[in-house]
């Protein structure tokens, strides 16, 4: 049976379509996590006229892997998913730094509204230099 | 398929462009009628995120495209330098600033009987250039003024043996800060550019000296605003704007005007002003050099200088840079009228364009004047921050501007303006229910108001007085007035030569009633006025019994013209006037109609008001 298309967004990867070379839209789930991935690289002024609106996990690779550091992480987190993807309702965040202090695995939970599923999304962030 | 629809265009707000786009993907269907795309309407979403992108850019693009037609055009530039372009086109040199000046004389007493002082052997002084006089304004604030040329005393007076004194002629002082501006030419570099660093520069008062290399001497250069009349000998150097606003000196290509030879040293001396804040001087002090000058006919070698103004001086002509608004005017003024003067508006065009200190301008034909004058151009100014030109402003816009702009011909006259001074009495019915203001305080609401308007709207060439506008205005300001009217009493002043004999005409433009009364003068051993009877006929009557001193007539009155003729007698002098040679005289008369109009040099103000209120 086909799937029940809810939400379907333009695929950030570009991947062609094997056989029509269109660009092929993520769907439902997919396209949730794809909008929660973007939240996680949002930077400031990636919103036009808005500077306030950024969560920049990617800053954070360079700041000192403490307890408060992951606590602010998952606030950023929280007010992201809370204020831009009114899809999902957020349930928790998770940020464990590596032991090595040269990133850490963002997990965040939420359930679907329109699906009534409830999906986990997780993100490693390591700096390379 | 895919079935699309018009992406709106109508828009460059960035909210407005990121609407459009979303309609537009709303409209992108497939086959089935179902829509390809749905998460436009979520923010995190990756398609939302292109949206922001794709909007952002067209608001960009569309700014800059819209900023760059913008900037193209006179009416719609926003930016200075997009004007100063534009001017270039035109041949236009904006004005900067412009530094008040004054004219004075300098005399210098020498005390020939002190072994410490002499008279210099070449029986002259010399004011170099950039030697300082401190002014003082109304408000006590001082401002520094400079000579931008040399200036030789010669005129020696030994009448009070053994004190020479000498004494210049009238020279004109500059506001401001004296600069000098050095450049080197060198041909070796590509593109030089001379450019005077100074925003306040005066270009009136640049002065350009350019010493060829090794030279003792230089050679002055001079400005030119045009190619005509100008050869590859010409020493001329043209003046225009760069792009930051800056002036910047061009020299000529050895074909219209001399290249100054690689290596010469330039030297250009001017007055960094301080605009209007230079305006209002009266009081002038010379500031001796305070270094040794080594030549002997320098001033700073003596001590005792007295600087003389003649009676009125008063700084003048200081303005600010054209500002945006300005220059949006007059560039498309100037190019109109193509560095020709030939009707009267031109006139006042470029001699307000030019002279900026003018409050107000009248420019006629001769053969509107009572005495027709045909062939002539007749310019009456009034400048600002007083009632007159000086004999040096006037002579500086006949050589600067109309003895080079003029049809072949021309010849305009100055006429200083004329005022008609109106004495004005306001009657007016107050319901004093109607307010709790008493009657000195509604006198005092119609006095602010009568003089507003006389300093707003009279006091130059163009506004007349009129009677419904200045009753309007004092019942808008005293609501409680039932009804207000007012008489009025007009006057005028006029020089009188004495044992002239000829027939003056006092020209007061208005109809006016019989009953006219001069001021007083002397007439033998009798104080006199002019009067005159019901024929219109102007006789001297005397002031003790008012009867008529003499039969014969000394003139008469056109009273449709409000036009008075009259002959000054020979030996009559005027009183309360110390001037051996002439004097002022003033006529009253009664004005016909409630409204005062100008005429050619006229112009007229309120000098007295009188409030009468009753009640109503």
């Amino acid at each position: 049976m086909k799937e029940l298309i809810n939400y379907s967004d333009i695929n950030l990867d570009f991947i062609p379509h094997p056989l029509t070379g269109n660009t092929t839209p993520k769907i439902n789930i997919e396209s949730i996590r794809q909008s929660i991935k973007v939240l996680f690289l949002l930077n400031p002024f990636d919103i036009p006229f808005n500077q306030s609106a950024f969560v920049n996990l990617r800053h954070y690779l360079f700041e000192n892997m403490s307890h408060l550091t992951a606590s602010n992480l998952v606030k950023r987190i929280e007010w992201a998913i809370k204020t831009y993807e009114k899809r999902v309702k957020f349930i928790s965040a998770k940020v464990v730094p590596y032991d090595s202090d040269d990133g850490f695995e963002a997990t965040v939970t939420y359930q679907i509204k329109a699906l009534n599923i409830t999906d986990t999304f997780t993100q490693q962030f390591q700096r390379i230099r | 398929m895919i079935t699309t629809a018009e992406l709106p265009i109508n828009s460059l707000d960035y909210p407005d462009i990121r609407e459009n786009l979303i309609s537009f993907l709303q409209s992108q269907t497939d086959g089935q009628g179902n829509p390809i795309y749905q998460d436009y309407n979520f923010q995190a979403s990756g398609i939302s995120t292109l949206l922001n992108l794709l909007s952002y850019n067209t608001h960009y693009i569309g700014y800059y495209v819209k900023m760059l037609l913008n900037e193209s055009f006179i009416d719609s530039s926003v930016k200075r330098e997009s004007l100063l372009s534009k001017a270039k086109l035109t041949g236009y040199v904006p004005k900067g600033k412009t530094s008040a000046r004054a004219d004075i004389s300098l005399t210098i007493n020498i005390d020939t009987g002190n072994p410490e002082q002499y008279e210099p052997s070449s029986k002259s002084i010399l004011i170099p250039r950039g030697t300082s006089f401190s002014g003082v304004n109304t408000e006590l604030d001082q401002r520094i003024f400079y000579t931008i040329d040399d200036i030789f005393v010669k005129n020696i007076d030994y009448s009070s043996a053994p004190v020479v004194t000498y004494s210049s002629d009238v020279f004109t002082i500059y506001e401001g800060k004296f600069q000098e501006w050095k450049f080197k030419i060198d041909t070796s570099l590509l593109n030089q550019r001379y450019v005077i660093q100074d925003k306040n520069v005066d270009i009136d008062t640049i002065r350009m000296v350019v010493f060829p290399d090794g030279a003792l001497t230089g050679e002055e250069y001079f400005l030119a605003t045009n190619v005509l009349d100008v050869d590859s000998n010409s020493q001329i150097y043209y003046l225009t704007t760069q792009e930051e606003g800056y002036f910047e000196v061009i020299f000529g290509n050895d074909v219209f005007g001399k290249m100054p030879a690689n290596k010469s040293i330039v030297y250009v001396y001017y007055m960094s002003s301080n605009g209007e804040s230079g305006n209002g001087c009266k009081r002038f002090r010379f500031n001796k050099p305070s270094q040794d000058i080594p030549t002997e006919s320098n001033i700073g070698n003596w001590e005792d200088f007295v600087v003389v103004a003649p009676t009125g001086t008063i700084s003048s002509g200081g303005c600010e840079a054209e500002t945006a608004e300005s220059l949006r005017f007059t560039i498309p003024h100037h190019y109109r009228r193509q560095n020709r003067i030939v009707t009267r508006d031109d006139f006042k065009t470029i001699i307000i364009s030019d002279f900026r200190n003018i409050d107000s301008i009248n420019v006629w034909g001769g053969e509107d004047n009572i005495y027709k004058d045909y062939g002539k151009i007749y310019l009456s100014i009034k400048p600002k921050y007083a009632d007159k030109l000086t004999l040096t402003a006037k002579k500086d816009i006949q050589n600067k501007l109309i003895a080079k702009y003029c049809v072949v011909g021309m010849q305009p006259i100055f006429i200083d303006p004329e005022f008609v001074n109106v004495e004005l009495t306001v009657y007016a019915k107050v319901d004093n229910k109607k307010t709790t203001l008493s009657f000195g305080q509604i006198e005092k609401l119609i006095v602010d108001t009568v003089t507003d308007y006389n300093t707003v709207t009279l006091n130059v060439f163009d506004n007349f007085l009129s009677d419904v506008d200045l009753m309007t205005r004092i019942k808008e300001t005293v609501p409680a007035i039932k009804s207000c009217y007012s008489k009025k009493v007009v006057n005028k002043d006029q020089s009188v030569i004495y044992q002239a004999e000829i027939e003056t005409a006092l020209v007061i433009g208005n109809p006016i009633q019989t009953g006219i009364k001069s001021s007083a003068f002397t007439y033998g051993v009798d104080i006199c006025y002019f009067a005159d009877d019901t024929d219109g006929l102007v006789y001297i009557y005397k002031a003790a019994d008012n009867t008529k001193l003499l039969a014969k007539t000394f003139g008469r009155v056109d009273y449709t013209k409000g036009v008075i003729y009259y002959q000054f007698p020979k030996y009559g002098i005027l009183v309360n006037n110390n001037f051996i040679t002439n004097g002022i005289i003033n006529f009253t008369a009664i004005p016909i109609n409630p409204d005062i109009e100008t005429y050619l040099q006229n112009i007229v103000r309120i000098t007295k008001i009188r409030v009468v209120l009753t009640n109503a």
